[in-house]
């Protein structure tokens, strides 16, 4: 079988998953602190 | 292949949704830009630079209150999906099916296999963590999302307050203001729209090649989320 297509190729996702969780975390607090702070 | 034809081919669906969404978050933004210096116009108000509506609150109010809503439309589907059914649709389990699978079906503790996630084959406190870890982080991005729209919106409500001499109102008085829940509510019916219409149509409705439709010729009120 070939290694492409197996569950362990690891082509990036958990970068990707760990990067798209952390923008929206980022987003969300840096509107939080502007709403905080009131810009 | 290279690494970066395997990587977008085997992340397409979420690639192609964060670009709709960059896209789509410009477009907002610009948007919303010239329709906040309109109305800053017209209450003769001093106009905001681009750079300085992408750090306001009125921008930052506008994107919150829609993403709350669509983490609340998953979280609350990812819990309900747990014991309630829609027989026929996709987005069910089958009506005979248990609410809580067991560990051998989830495959967790001893019933992990060489490829299960540590955290599912450990046991005990970090089993009970990882096995909700998807509500936990959906609700989450709902609750701090939604906090978020909560100050932000309490700032322009000032802001406007101020626009229209009239006094400001502190944050708890904000949050029951029907500003506040309206801005919340508006989006929230939405989202119970289109979970209620997809549980609903995938049972009689379909498209083929797609991961969301049962196959053509499923029979309506069989396949998935029935008892067979």
């Amino acid at each position: 079988m070939s290694k492409q297509g197996s569950d362990h190729v690891g082509t990036g996702t958990w970068p990707l998953f760990i990067g798209w969780t952390l923008f929206m975390v980022t987003l969300l607090i840096f509107y939080m602190v502007i709403g905080i702070l009131g810009e | 292949m290279s690494k970066t034809r395997a990587f977008v081919r085997e992340n397409s669906m979420t690639l192609v949704f964060i670009a709709l969404f960059v896209v789509s978050l410009v477009g907002e933004a610009l948007a919303g830009y010239f329709d906040f210096n309109a109305q800053q116009t017209e209450h003769h108000q001093a106009a905001y630079t681009f750079g300085r509506y992408l750090v306001s609150s009125q921008f930052g109010v506008d994107v919150m209150e829609n993403w709350q809503s669509e983490f609340l439309q998953f979280a609350s589907f990812i819990a309900l999906a747990i014991w309630l059914r829609q027989r026929g649709s996709t987005e069910s389990k089958a009506m005979n099916e248990p609410s809580i699978p067991s560990d051998a079906k989830d495959k967790i503790g001893g019933h992990a296999g060489p490829h299960t996630p540590p955290w599912a084959r450990a046991g005990g406190w970090r089993t009970a963590v990882y096995s909700n870890s998807l509500l936990a982080v959906m609700l989450f991005f709902w609750l701090g999302s939604w906090a978020t729209q909560s100050v932000t919106g309490w700032r322009t409500y000032n802001d406007d307050q101020q626009t229209h001499k009239e006094a400001s109102v502190s944050y708890s008085s904000y949050l029951g203001t029907p500003g506040f829940w309206n801005r919340s509510l508006q989006n929230w019916q939405s989202e119970f729209l289109a979970v209620a219409s997809i549980s609903l149509f995938t049972v009689y409705l379909r498209q083929r090649g797609s991961s969301q439709s049962k196959p053509v010729g499923e029979p309506h009120l069989s396949g998935t989320g029935s008892d067979d």
